[in-house]
Order: structure tokens, then C-alpha cells, then sequence
């Protein structure tokens, strides 16, 4: 009895210790979500959202007579989920490449300097990019040099244009993606290791019945939180590097609502895009809990 | 770029002041030769609060409401009137110690002379569309200044619409029947009918427009002449010259692709333009067909031939084969390197890209014309005559002030006002590189051919026919940059001066080489339908073009583009634009 | 571990080694290739000459840069911001995430706000009701806007808790039956002990607010308020429009300083290259046990 009493007394300052998170939530996250209910208003500054007439689904019917709107819901799906499939892996050879490595002074290095690209804008890296790979860039001339080849035109053809957001994108994220597994990494036990070394196991076989396993937890983790930013990334890198002739594999909801968006300010459509877009996401997002309860036995909240 | 009418009072200010703190004195008298501004001319004295508008037909045109007061463009306003407005500034603006939009010897005096005080309500950023955005959410959040000036470029009409259908801003109509100044009315009369009509809604006046010149939008052919007299030819005349002069740089310098850029039309630099005007076709602007009525320029049968011509180089290399990854930046690369020697650009290339270019080869040297067009006669594009305007927030006491603010700018940015030029030049070195706006509040009205009247009378100085003395104040700036530079021992050690001197006496003088017929367009703005369907259509006709030039698709796919084009709205869009044209 | 390498081993530790080699100059190029621009002639930059090394020398785009006042007061803006932000950050995310790894027994309505959390992680709002949000709370134009918005990190809490949990509870219990109240708990036994998360978390938050250019976009009233990354992200700029006027030509001649801009890139990159190898050691425990849960 007596326990319950002092359970209850600790749950009032828990409440206390909670309000000023809850009070900023609601100001500055619920209220103004709430907001959304303008993807169906007809909008009049005057009048302000909730006043504003009602517009029923008009925005919503017309999200879906836009004749590119199927294909760019498939090229946001299928682009995030490459970008965090490719990403996630080559972090995490990354990260068990530098594992095998002894000296400190070189793991630190490398380890110090592939994180950079992380913190620089996109708006930059588009610019030194598109150099890198033009008709006479680096790579271009990398390649006539190795093979004595035609130049590819790398900017112009819709696999090559994948192809480089999808290189440039891990360039940017694999230093800083690999932080999680060095971190899960380092905390192995290593007495694991030298009960294998006893054994004579081979690298190959401490890799696949020991390192792999012990951060079984941590990639589903990741694999798990990335899903949930699934489609709102990416902006930033293909608004800097499209161009119209790749609009077909590589227009995401962002881009277009961008360009949809400036013409016109109408901030009701672009709110019914991004509603369109939170019910997708949200999907994703119960199939990944789903799934990391079956095959994780992990559960993230 | 900048593409706020910030400062076009600062930005000329700038280039006066290269050279007069270099050379003239302070001969800056008032007797201006033009005939029209007998009421500016006595504004020098600060007392003097009501001079009599005297060009003004006050009578005849304000009756209703007429105050007690005179409507006097130039009167002092008899209580202060503040008005909030909000401003872009270049990310270095460095206004003088103390001093800022709000508070500068130019502020000072409308607030002492006019009774009238600009409060800043915000500022943002001159770049990457900050201020337009801005100004949307503002708009969304009812929550706008007492005066905005909003650009054309790149969507200021539709805003204009959204403003006017939200009710948000003042019906400016009697105010500019009754206190706009006589100047300033003829000089927007300049733009022609179309100027009022475009930012007007059911017959009323909504904003005060700026007039800009149109031969601005001209595309111009800059050659390396040292380089056509090394391979022995001549300048480009027609389009086959063009060919031919690429194909001989290429196999002499290695410089045979002309410069270009993913805008194939519309950018001032490294477009396509030229080709597009040589088979007088005009896209993206709504034009005046054959059959008299209002079509849209990109999907007229002349495009077929330009793309087709296009598609030919850039299978022939004449055009990089990477050019859709380039912006005007990128496309500029080649010519500072000294790897282009022909390229389109405008009259005022000496400001960009040429300096680099000259900078890293002295021996550049860069001539400009017009090209002929396949019918042997010059045609080139043409932007609308309005290029900003100003707009009063609905509830405004006193939209006039607002009004005679304007007449004032109108005054400033032809030099017409003695206190002005003395405060921005003569004593304004303080404002050299402020790049800071220092009228509250501005238009400007220009003749739509300034830039052929402006050269001529330059040229007229400079050939002796016309005396310094007796020029005005703008042609004296120009006419005293060449004569500096010609004096100048090392061409190169001013770049500023480099560029504003050969700015007429290269540029200019390649603009009017040739007689341009240009084609202005006989619709800007915007429509319900277009807001809602244009960014798709556009889409797919730079899809569409691009694929025709790079050899995707052969020419025949722009008889396919043109039947999608209509199909999704493109047709009912062209009924939309010729009522309004038509009614 | 084994201290005698075999044959195999020492072919897979060069090919571990050159790997990873090519990996850093791979990362290294593009970067050499801005701070080459930033020390070079700023006409041989805009003719795209500059590779990995400066052609032209010249310091000048730095002295120009700490002459400049708008740059130095973007710097004072955004100090202030991840100053502000980082205080308030953390003492909301201890705050919150402590009830919050309570178990359900302990606390009753832990789910509640847990989903709530959850919710707003994932449900973000539209840019106009925000704006409108920050206008009503008569945010806009000041610092705030920029720091309390965004103050609650829905996935700092989350790192936190788990964090949390991994303290082994019998120490909590001890300090219990000695009479110590919530608050002296978290105060005296879980942050104490809880260093490595709250490094990491700083870390993520100093750098989100450095880096954030968007909200100083949208939020500031004055250019003078732009913050850092704002101020820089109006440099880079897009020159694609048309100009119209005469007028406006004459400030072309700034836009081809592309060194100038390279430099002011290169100086931005700087405090974050200084605070994280400090940060890198807690950074890595920190994570690790923040995201991990047995």
C-alpha cells in the first residue's frame, strides 16, 4: 500500500518534469500540424487557416490527375530505400574494414576524416560534383586514361544519373552512418575473439559467428530509424544535381512540390502533397516495427 | 540575379562614383536639357513646400473626395507619415558607420522636405528568392508592410493577383490621377498601354509601375576579334558565320563549342537565344501570331527550325555535350579560360562574364553584335516593359505620400534632383559600396530605348559633336568613363572602369550595329489556369527540347509535344490569355 | 589477435589498407579542391582552373572575410543560437527522457507521452501553419524563433531513455531507500553517470544548429539576424534569372568571386572540425548504449 502511495507521489514530478516538453510540443508541433487541415481549405490570408472556406478533397483530386504523380510516389520510394539500403551496408563494411585495423593512429585518421563530407551542404558538394564528373572532369579523364574510352555522359542518362546520387549520397553519409557501428564494434567483448583465436578460427569465420551477430541489434536499429526520415530526404542533393532530361527516375515529392510550389504559392496544394506523404511514410513505418519485432526481437521505444 | 529593383539608385550611384571621384568635379548644375521638369528643378530648396505641380491636369481628372489641399506631386505632407516596407539586401551591404536604410542623409531629407519617415518592418536576403518567399508567407499570414515594390521576375504578377484577390492593398487609381507627377506619367506612358493595364484588376490602378528599357533583353554575339583576325575572318553576320567561326576556333584554338547553359532561353548569358531569334521564334513568351491572335511562343511552328539547328550543332559539337548540367556560372568557364572565342550574351557583358576573360588575357578582345536572322533581318526577344511595381496595403492613410515619394524617385534616378546627386555623389563616396537602397521607396521610369538614345548621345561627346557641359547627367558619367579609360596607362588595373567604359562604347555599340526588329510579348502574367497547370506543361517542354537537341528524339517529337502541350491545358490556357487580351 | 600474421593475413591487412587509403583521398578531394579555391586568384577559380591545389596563392580572401562585419555578426547570431539552444536542449531532453525510461509499473502514463513523442517525431508540420505558429507567439524576428521551435528532439529523448535504462537499477534503488526523491536521483546518479549520452546528444545539437540555414531564412526579420549558414547560403548563388535593368548589371562584377565564397565556406566548416574529434570519444560510447538496449 504504502509503495503505491510514494509510486503515485513520484508520478506527480514525473508529470512536472514532462510539462515543458509537453507545452512546447503542443505549441510548436501539435497545433501547428493541426494546420494541415489546409490541404482542404480554399485559403484567404484574411480569414486565416481555420476560417478560411472549405475546399472538401479538390486539392487532393487534383495531387492525382497529375500525370507524373504515380511515377514520382515510385521514385520517392524506390530512391529512399536504395539510398538507405546502400548506405547502411557500405557504412557497415566501412566500419568492419576499420575494425581490422591495429593502428590506432591510422583507425583515428581515417576515421576523423571520412566523417567530414557529412557537415558540408549540398548546395557546395552539387557544385564540386557536377565539376568531377563533366564531359572534361576528373573522372572522365580518370577513365580515358584507363581505358582510352568515350567519355560517359554522365549527367544526360538516367542510369548514370542514379547511379552518381547514389555514389555521391553514400560519400557524404558513410563516415558519419559508420560512427553506430564502430561504437557497437568497440564494445564487443574480446574475450570472444580470443576463444576464437584459440580455436583457430579464420577472419572470415570471427566475422560471420562473432562480429556479425554482436551487432545484429545495432544495424536493425539503424536499418529501423532510417526507414522513418524515408521520404522526406534527398531534396537538397537532387534539387542541386537534376536536370529536366532525368525528371522521370529522379523526381521526388519534394522536388516537385518545389516546383510546383514556387510558380504558384499554393500552399494548400503543397500541404496536401505533404499529407499524401506523412500517410505513406506512416505505413513504412508500422512495416518497420513490424519487422523489427519479427526478425529484431527489437523493439526501439 | 538581383532581381529586386533594389537600389537601381544605388547601383548607378556605384558606377557614377568610379569616376567622379575620379575626374569631374562638382559641375552638377540644374539646368537639365529636357523640357519636362520645370517642377523638380525648384525642389532644390528645401523650403519651398509647394512648388505647384504645373504639368499636373489636376482639374480636370480629380474631383471626387478632393481634399482641401491642392493635389501637389511634390507638396510637403502636412503631418509626418510613417509607413513600414520591407527591403533585400546584397549579403554585403555594408552601409556607412551609423547609418542604415532607416537613417541616412537621403531619408533624412524626405523625412525633413516631405514629412514623410520609412520604418523597416523586415529585410532579406537579394538572392535566391528569399524576398519572394518572404513576401508569400507574409502575405499568407496577413501580415504585410505598409508599401512593397515586388519585381515581375520571376512570379511578382501572380503575387500581384493574390494580393488583389485577398484584398489586401489599396486601389491606387485616383491616387495616381491625382499626385503623380507629369514626369513620371509620361515616362510610364513610355511602356505603352499594356504598362497600366498589367498591374491593374477590373479597370483599377493597383500599383505603381517601373518602366524598365526593353533592348536590355536583346541577345548579343560577342567574338573574340583578335581571334577572327588570327584565323582571317570576318564578324559573324548570320548563323552559318557562327558555324563557321566555331569550326575554325576549334581547329586553331581548340575552342569550338559556344558556351551554353540548361536555360536554353530566357537567361541573359549562355543561352540560346540567338537562335531562337534568328528563326523569329520566341519561347516562353506569349507573342502575337500570324492570325493577330495571342499564342504561346514555344509551341509556334518557327521553333521547329531553330531546334533543328540546335539539334545539328550539338551533333556536330559545336554545342558541349554536357551543357544541360550547366548554369550561366559553369557556361562562363570556357571563355575566362580562354577556351571560347564566340558567345551569346548581353549588351552588358563587360560586367559579366568578360572580365574574368581579360583579366586572365589581355589580349582578348571582345566584339558584340546582333545576328541576321535566317530572313536576313535581325529579330530578337523582348521582356514586358513593366519590371517592378510598388503596392500600398490596404487601410493606408496616406497612399499619396506614398505617391509623391515616388515622383521624387522617378526625379532621383534620371539625376534630375540636384540635392540628390549632390548628397549620392558628390558627397555620397560614404555610399560607394554600401549597396544599401537610400531612396525609402522607388520606380523608375525609363524610355524603353534608353540604351540606343543613351549611346548616341555618348557617342556624340565623345566624337566632339556635343559638349561634356551640355549633356545630362547620366551621359556625362558614361562619356567620362571612356574618355578615363582611354587615358588610363594599364587598361586593366580598374576592372570597374575596364567594364563601364567599353559598357557603351563595345556593348551598345553592338546593340545597334544592326537594326533589331523585337517581338515584345503581348501577354505577361498570370492566369487561374496557368497557376494551376503551367508547372507540369513547363516540364514537359524542357524535357522535350532538351531531348530534340541532344539527338534523343527526333524533330518530328515537337509535332507530338505541341498536340500533348494543348491537350493538358495548353489550349484552354490560350482562350484564357486572349479574353483577357481581347476584353 | 594473434601477433605472428600469416601469409593471408598480410594480403587481406594491404588490401584492408589500401581500401581505406583510397577511401580518405576520395573523401579528401572534393575538399582539397574548396579549400584550393579559397587560397587561389579568384580569376583562375571562376575559369575552373583550381584542382586540389592553390594556383595564385593568395591569403586575401581571409583578410577580407575577418574585415567584414556581416559575416562576424552571422557568427555572433549563430554562437548565440547554439548556445541558447544547447542549454535548453539538454535540460529538456534529461527532463524528459527520465520519466520516460521509468517502467510502466513505476510510471502509469508513460505510454501516453511516449506517444505523443513518437507522434510528433513523426508527423512534422507544413512550413505556413508554422510560420504562423512562430508569428503568434510573437517569435518572428527574434532568437527564439530559431532555438524553441525546434527545442524539443523527439530522437535525442529517445537515445537518452535507452540510455537511461542501461543504468543498472539496483543503484537507483539504493539511493531510494536512503530517501532520495526523483529529482535528486536524476540529478545525482543518472546524469552523473550518463556523461558519454550527453556529449553525444550536445554534439548532435550543436551541430544541427550550426548547420541549420532554412529557419534563419524563414524566421529572421533582418538580414543582420541571418545566422552562419543562412548568411553563407546567400553566397552560393543562383545566377539564372534575367536582369532587366541596366542598373542592376553594375553588381554583377561581385557574384564571379568564387575564392571569396570558397573562403567563407572553408571558415564556416571550422568550429565543427575543432569540437568533434574532442566529442569523438564520448560520441562513440555514447551512441552505442543510447541506441542499444539488451
Amino acid at each position: 500500500m504504502k509503495e503505491k502511495k510514494i509510486r503515485s507521489l513520484e508520478a506527480v514530478h514525473y508529470h512536472v518534469m514532462l510539462l515543458p516538453t509537453l507545452i512546447l510540443l503542443a505549441i510548436f508541433s501539435i497545433y501547428p500540424t493541426l494546420g494541415s487541415i489546409m490541404a482542404f481549405k480554399y485559403f484567404d490570408p484574411i480569414e486565416g487557416i481555420w476560417g478560411s472556406p472549405w475546399a472538401g478533397l479538390d486539392h487532393f483530386k487534383m495531387l492525382f490527375q497529375i500525370p507524373e504523380f504515380k511515377q514520382i510516389t515510385i521514385n520517392t520510394i524506390t530512391i529512399s530505400l536504395i539510398k538507405i539500403i546502400l548506405n547502411i551496408s557500405c557504412a557497415l563494411a566501412f566500419a568492419l574494414l576499420l575494425h581490422e585495423i591495429k593502428k590506432r593512429w591510422f583507425k583515428r585518421s581515417v576515421q576523423t576524416i571520412v566523417y567530414l563530407p557529412f557537415f558540408l551542404s549540398w548546395v557546395i558538394m552539387a557544385g564540386i560534383f557536377k565539376d568531377f564528373f563533366s564531359i572534361d572532369g576528373l573522372i572522365n579523364g580518370i577513365i580515358h586514361r584507363l581505358s582510352g574510352g568515350e567519355p560517359i555522359m554522365f549527367f544526360n542518362s538516367n542510369t548514370w544519373f542514379m547511379i552518381i546520387v547514389y555514389v555521391t549520397d553514400v560519400w557524404k553519409g558513410f563516415g558519419f552512418n559508420a560512427i553506430v557501428f564502430l561504437a557497437a564494434l568497440t564494445a564487443i567483448n574480446p574475450n570472444l575473439y580470443e576463444a576464437a583465436d584459440v580455436d583457430g578460427a579464420s577472419r572470415w569465420a570471427k566475422l560471420v559467428n562473432i562480429t556479425l551477430p554482436s551487432i545484429k541489434g545495432t544495424i536493425v536499429l539503424i536499418l529501423i530509424l532510417s526507414l522513418q526520415g524515408i521520404l522526406s530526404g534527398g531534396f537538397d542533393q537532387i534539387f542541386n544535381l537534376y536536370n529536366p532530361l532525368v525528371y522521370q527516375v529522379v523526381d521526388i515529392y519534394d522536388t516537385y512540390i518545389y516546383r510546383m510550389g514556387f510558380q504558384s504559392n499554393q500552399y494548400e496544394f503543397a500541404t496536401a502533397v505533404g499529407l499524401f506523404r506523412s500517410a505513406v511514410a506512416f505505413i513504412f513505418i508500422l512495416i518497420s516495427q513490424w519487422l523489427a519485432k519479427k526478425y529484431g526481437e527489437y523493439k526501439v521505444f | 540575379m538581383n532581381k529586386k529593383m533594389k537600389a537601381a539608385a544605388s547601383a548607378s550611384l556605384i558606377a557614377a562614383l568610379l569616376l567622379t571621384s575620379a575626374a569631374c568635379g562638382n559641375n552638377a548644375d540644374n539646368n537639365n536639357t529636357s523640357t519636362d521638369n520645370n517642377a523638380s528643378a525648384n525642389n532644390q530648396d528645401k523650403e519651398q513646400a509647394a512648388n505647384g505641380g504645373t504639368g499636373d491636369k489636376n482639374g480636370t481628372a480629380a474631383n471626387a473626395a478632393a481634399p482641401a489641399e491642392k493635389p501637389d506631386p511634390f507638396s510637403k505632407m502636412t503631418e509626418m507619415v510613417e509607413f513600414t516596407t520591407g527591403i533585400s539586401l546584397s549579403a554585403d551591404a555594408k552601409p556607412p558607420a551609423g547609418e542604415s536604410f532607416e537613417n541616412n542623409d537621403v531619408e533624412k531629407w524626405f523625412e525633413q522636405n516631405l514629412n514623410v519617415k520609412p520604418k523597416m518592418a523586415w529585410s532579406t536576403s537579394d538572392q535566391n528568392f528569399a524576398f519572394e518567399q518572404k513576401v508569400s508567407l507574409l502575405i499568407a499570414a496577413n501580415n504585410i508592410p505598409d508599401v512593397l515594390s515586388i519585381s515581375v521576375d520571376p512570379n511578382g504578377l501572380s503575387i500581384l493577383k493574390k494580393l488583389i484577390k485577398a484584398d489586401m492593398i489599396e486601389d491606387l487609381t485616383q491616387v495616381y490621377a491625382d499626385y503623380a507627377s507629369q514626369n513620371l506619367k509620361d515616362s510610364i506612358a513610355l511602356g505603352g498601354p499594356d504598362a497600366l493595364k498589367s498591374v491593374s484588376s477590373d479597370g483599377k490602378l493597383y500599383a505603381i509601375p517601373s518602366i524598365a528599357d526593353v533592348e536590355t533583353a536583346i541577345p548579343v554575339v560577342w567574338t573574340r576579334k583578335d581571334w577572327l583576325d588570327q584565323v582571317g575572318l570576318p564578324e559573324p553576320q548570320t548563323l552559318e558565320d557562327v558555324e563557321t567561326d566555331l569550326k575554325a576556333f576549334k581547329d586553331k584554338f581548340g575552342a569550338g563549342s559556344l558556351p551554353s547553359q540548361q536555360n536554353i532561353y530566357g537567361a541573359d548569358t549562355a543561352s540560346f537565344d540567338f537562335v531562337f531569334g534568328a528563326y523569329n521564334s520566341y519561347p516562353g513568351q506569349w507573342i502575337r501570331t500570324a492570325d493577330g491572335s495571342v499564342g504561346y511562343g514555344s509551341v509556334q511552328p518557327e521553333m521547329k527550325g531553330a531546334l533543328e539547328r540546335l539539334a545539328k550543332w550539338y551533333k556536330e559539337g559545336l554545342i558541349a555535350k554536357d551543357f544541360i548540367m550547366n548554369d550561366s556560372n559553369k557556361a562562363v568557364e570556357a571563355i575566362a579560360k580562354g577556351k571560347a572565342g564566340l558567345f551569346e550574351g548581353a549588351w552588358w557583358a563587360t560586367w559579366y562574364p568578360l572580365p574574368d576573360s581579360v583579366k586572365n588575357d589581355h589580349n582578348a578582345n571582345w566584339q558584340a553584335t546582333v545576328l541576321k536572322g535566317v530572313d536576313g533581318i535581325a529579330h530578337a526577344k523582348g521582356y514586358g516593359a513593366v519590371r517592378s511595381f510598388v503596392v500600398v496595403k490596404k487601410g493606408f492613410k496616406h497612399p499619396e505620400a506614398i505617391m509623391k515619394m515616388l515622383n521624387f524617385a522617378q526625379e532621383a534616378n534620371t539625376k534630375k534632383l540636384d540635392w540628390y546627386n549632390k548628397l549620392t555623389i558628390d558627397d555620397g563616396a560614404k555610399y560607394l559600396n554600401a549597396k544599401m537602397p537610400l531612396l525609402p521607396v522607388s520606380v523608375s521610369a525609363k524610355d524603353p530605348h534608353e540604351i540606343t538614345v543613351r549611346y548616341k548621345a555618348i557617342m556624340d561627346v565623345n566624337d566632339g559633336k556635343a559638349t561634356m557641359d551640355a549633356a545630362d547627367p547620366e551621359t556625362k558619367v558614361q562619356a567620362a568613363a571612356i574618355q578615363n579609360y582611354q587615358k588610363a596607362a594599364d587598361k586593366f588595373a580598374d576592372m570597374g572602369l575596364w567594364s563601364l567604359a567599353n559598357q557603351f562604347y563595345v556593348g551598345a555599340a553592338g546593340l545597334v550595329k544592326n537594326p533589331v526588329q523585337q517581338t515584345l510579348p503581348a501577354f505577361i502574367g498570370s492566369t487561374d489556369l496557368m497557376q494551376k497547370k503551367k508547372a507540369s506543361m513547363d516540364d514537359l517542354e524542357k524535357k522535350t527540347f532538351l531531348e530534340i537537341i541532344t539527338g534523343k528524339k527526333p524533330i518530328d517529337a515537337f509535332d507530338a509535344f505541341v498536340q500533348q502541350w494543348n491537350g493538358m491545358g495548353g489550349a484552354d490556357i490560350t482562350k484564357e490569355v486572349n479574353d483577357i487580351v481581347g476584353g | 589477435m594473434s601477433i605472428r600474421l600469416t601469409k593471408g593475413d598480410m594480403i587481406a591487412n594491404t588490401i584492408i589498407y589500401t581500401i581505406l587509403t583510397l577511401l580518405v583521398v576520395v573523401t579528401l578531394v572534393p575538399l582539397l579542391n574548396i579549400l584550393a579555391i579559397s587560397l587561389s586568384d579568384s580569376a583562375k577559380a571562376t575559369a575552373g582552373l583550381v584542382t586540389i591545389y592553390p594556383l595564385g596563392l593568395s591569403w586575401s580572401t581571409y583578410t577580407t572575410i575577418f574585415k567584414d562585419h556581416a559575416i562576424l555578426t552571422a557568427a555572433g547570431v549563430s554562437c548565440q543560437r547554439v548556445v541558447l539552444a544547447l542549454v535548453i536542449d539538454m535540460v529538456l531532453v534529461v527532463l524528459a527522457a527520465y520519466p520516460l525510461s521509468r517502467s510502466k509499473k513505476a510510471f502509469r502514463s508513460r505510454g501516453i507521452y511516449m506517444w505523443i513523442v513518437i507522434g510528433t517525431m513523426l508527423f512534422g508540420p507544413s512550413t505556413v501553419p508554422m510560420f504562423f505558429t512562430v508569428k503568434d507567439m510573437h517569435m518572428l524576428g527574434t532568437i527564439w524563433a530559431l532555438v524553441i521551435p525546434g527545442a524539443v528532439g523527439q530522437f535525442h529523448i529517445i537515445l537518452m531513455l535507452n540510455y537511461f535504462r542501461n543504468i543498472p537499477s539496483e543503484l537507483e534503488e539504493s539511493a531510494s531507500i536512503d530517501g532520495a526523491g526523483p529529482w535528486r536521483r536524476l540529478l545525482q546518479i543518472y546524469v552523473p553517470l550518463s556523461m558519454p549520452i550527453m556529449a553525444t546528444i550536445a554534439l548532435f545539437v550543436v551541430v544541427g544548429n550550426w548547420n541549420a540555414y532554412y529557419d534563419g531564412l524563414i524566421y529572421s526579420m533582418k538580414t543582420s539576424d541571418f545566422p552562419l549558414q543562412t548568411y553563407i547560403q546567400q553566397l552560393v548563388v543562383n545566377y539564372d534569372t534575367t536582369i532587366r535593368d541596366v542598373d542592376q548589371v553594375r553588381d554583377l562584377l561581385a557574384i564571379s568571386n568564387r575564392s571569396l565564397t570558397a573562403a567563407k565556406l572553408v571558415i564556416t566548416m571550422i568550429p565543427i572540425l575543432l569540437v568533434y574529434p574532442f566529442m569523438q570519444k564520448y560520441f562513440i560510447s555514447g551512441i552505442m548504449l543510447g541506441s542499444v538496449k539488451e
